[in-house]
């Protein structure tokens, strides 16, 4: 079979400056968007699966499985596990062992009305061993809080989620005055968006005698000695996981999320697909005696539909590598604070490969109508169109 | 890992001229002995039920650590009650409705007791151990050994290894007797 050349195809591109700007605005559109949706999808399973390790023991109260802020154990199993498991992790000759309280409280800048009403911030109580057991924690600026003070370390992507709130400044947590010292970061892991307050403070603040969770570096400890350990300790009414399977289950919780995400995407794209598929339809209709006279001249009308397929994909791909583009640059790091913390949109490879997909298949489908109209004519109607 | 790795690499290697002897061949060598996983025994589980058994709650209420106790009991407690790689479970007293036994109920975990009251749960629930030697769990799961699954009705006797005002009950168990499988 005689192809037509492929610089055919690439000029004839330039014929129509206007439908070309369409179509390629049209696919970057599209892959723009489920370059986005994919980012958002990545970005959320790597930050949660980057806030669990694997090293770490997550104890919580039975029944709490599901949701460490739902959890309730009694303030007596840090010590417990503590003193009954050889092996952990030592800091300073002490056992690795964190007991915290997680919560999603309302914080607001201070001076505004209805602080009980802003939106929910994930407010986690620690002690000291809490930077043992979290190594991605580190304080960038300022200090961390003084036990029993009304101080609060904020997380470099929770300060933005209250408004005026800076280093130094004083924030609304659950209705009380708490004073912003230090600036944590933690970057990649759901922890970047979160408050850190003293675990005494928190506690009394939230007016709770529990705690929610202990969480232990295992060291050379076996996870198994401290399941052992909660199926024997009947009156602390506490299950062991590792902190790593904890955030898998709450990335598996999130999942319906992430297909929303996507779905909508798509649904918005469809109207993007739906305006190329046209402008190019538009494009090659008017082409109809231009394909008459190539069969006439010899060429088969597989040649010619390779030829638009080839002008219509240039064109797709064109737009798809102008929305990678735009991603690497916008949205990849981008942050989206939720309850739980915050995550950066990733735009990785699979990422940037579903946008590039995209643009490809626009290309490849978005031609099959304007190639059916145009080779469906009989050659005498075609010239005469 | 790197131990099996290190292994590997010193076993594939060819023994150095220098080592081994020109004249005799090497003297085939036995492979060494792999350290055994531990097991549970097999003569743990008896055919015959043990007698004067009684009902977890009321043990719980009289026995001492170091008695020798004959307990009836029904496998669960919470969502996994077998402790993974620990010969280490969770069994309740037979008059706790487990959820299977609650009309209606499409728990599914049905052996958890998600609907007791937590007081009921600690007066009336234990923890069930196959100790070594030394009195440590053997470091492997019970479940799915001789019959021991979740809702499984068990008579057991063993010596109480710890006991407290706080409800923790835990006995080392030397005969099981598997009086009614799970339903499967």
């Amino acid at each position: 079979m005689k192809f037509l050349p492929f610089d055919h195809a690439i000029r004839n591109l330039g014929r129509s400056p206007k439908r070309l700007a369409l179509v390629v605005a049209g696919s970057a559109l599209v892959s723009f968007l489920l370059l986005g949706a994919v980012a958002f999808a990545r970005g959320m399973e790597s930050a949660l699966a980057a806030t669990g390790l694997a090293t770490n023991a997550l104890v919580l109260g039975a029944g709490s499985e599901e949701s460490v802020e739902r959890s309730e154990i009694s303030p007596t199993t840090a010590e417990a596990l503590a003193a009954d498991i050889d092996g952990l992790a030592q800091v300073a000759g002490e056992p690795a062992v964190s007991p915290e309280i997680h919560l999603a409280l309302p914080v607001s800048p201070l001076g505004r009305g209805a602080e009980l009403d802003a939106p929910p911030v994930l407010v986690r109580g620690f002690e000291s061993m809490a930077f043992a057991v979290h190594p991605q924690v580190r304080l960038a600026e300022g200090r961390w809080p003084a036990r029993g003070a009304d101080e609060i370390a904020a997380g470099i992507e929770a300060i933005a989620k209250v408004q005026g709130a800076s280093l130094g400044s004083t924030v609304l947590v659950a209705g009380e005055p708490f004073e912003i010292v230090g600036v944590l970061a933690a970057p990649g892991t759901a922890m970047h968006g979160e408050f850190w307050m003293r675990l005494d403070r928190l506690a009394l603040l939230t007016q709770r005698t529990t705690h929610s969770c202990v969480v232990a570096a295992l060291g050379d400890a076996d996870f198994d000695d401290i399941d052992a350990f909660t199926a024997m300790r009947l009156d602390l009414e506490t299950v062991a996981m590792r902190e790593s399977d904890y955030y898998a289950r709450l990335t598996e919780f999130f999942a319906p999320i992430r297909m929303l995400v996507l779905v909508t995407a798509i649904l918005i794209s469809t109207g993007g697909v739906l305006g190329g598929v046209h402008a190019m339809y538009a494009a090659f209709a008017s082409r109809v005696r231009e394909a008459g006279t190539l069969q006439a001249i010899g060429f088969s009308r597989a040649a010619i539909a390779v030829s638009l397929t080839i002008e219509s994909t240039v064109a797709c791909v064109a737009g798809a590598l102008l929305a990678a583009a735009a991603g690497l640059l916008f949205l990849d790091g981008l942050a989206i604070r939720f309850s739980m913390g915050s995550f950066g949109l990733s735009v990785d490879g699979p990422a940037v490969l579903a946008g590039l997909s995209a643009g490809v298949l626009l290309g490849l489908l978005g031609a099959v109508p304007a190639i059916l109209r145009c080779l469906t004519l009989p050659i005498p109607s075609a010239l005469r169109s | 890992m790197l131990t099996l790795i290190v292994s590997a690499i010193l076993l594939a290697t060819p023994i150095s001229p220098l080592s081994s002897s020109a004249i005799e061949p090497p003297k085939p060598t036995a492979p060494p002995a792999a350290p055994k996983s531990p097991a549970i025994p097999k003569d743990l589980f008896v055919t015959e039920k043990p007698l004067d058994a009684k009902p977890v709650g009321d043990a719980k209420k009289v026995a001492k650590k170091g008695d020798t106790v004959v307990i009836e009991a029904k496998i669960g407690g919470r969502g996994e009650p077998f402790v993974k790689n620990r010969a280490v479970f969770m069994v309740a007293d037979r008059k706790l409705k487990s959820c299977d036994e609650i009309p209606g109920d499409n728990c599914p975990k049905p052996w958890d007791y998600c609907c007791e009251p937590a007081e009921s749960k600690k007066a009336n629930m234990m923890t069930v151990q196959f100790v070594d030697k030394d009195g440590k769990p053997l470091k492997v799961a019970a479940q799915g050994e001789g019959g021991l699954e979740p809702l499984a009705l068990i008579v057991f006797e063993g010596t109480v290894a710890e006991v407290d005002d706080k409800g923790n009950f835990v006995v080392n168990a030397t005969k099981v007797f598997v009086e009614k499988p799970a339903k499967k």
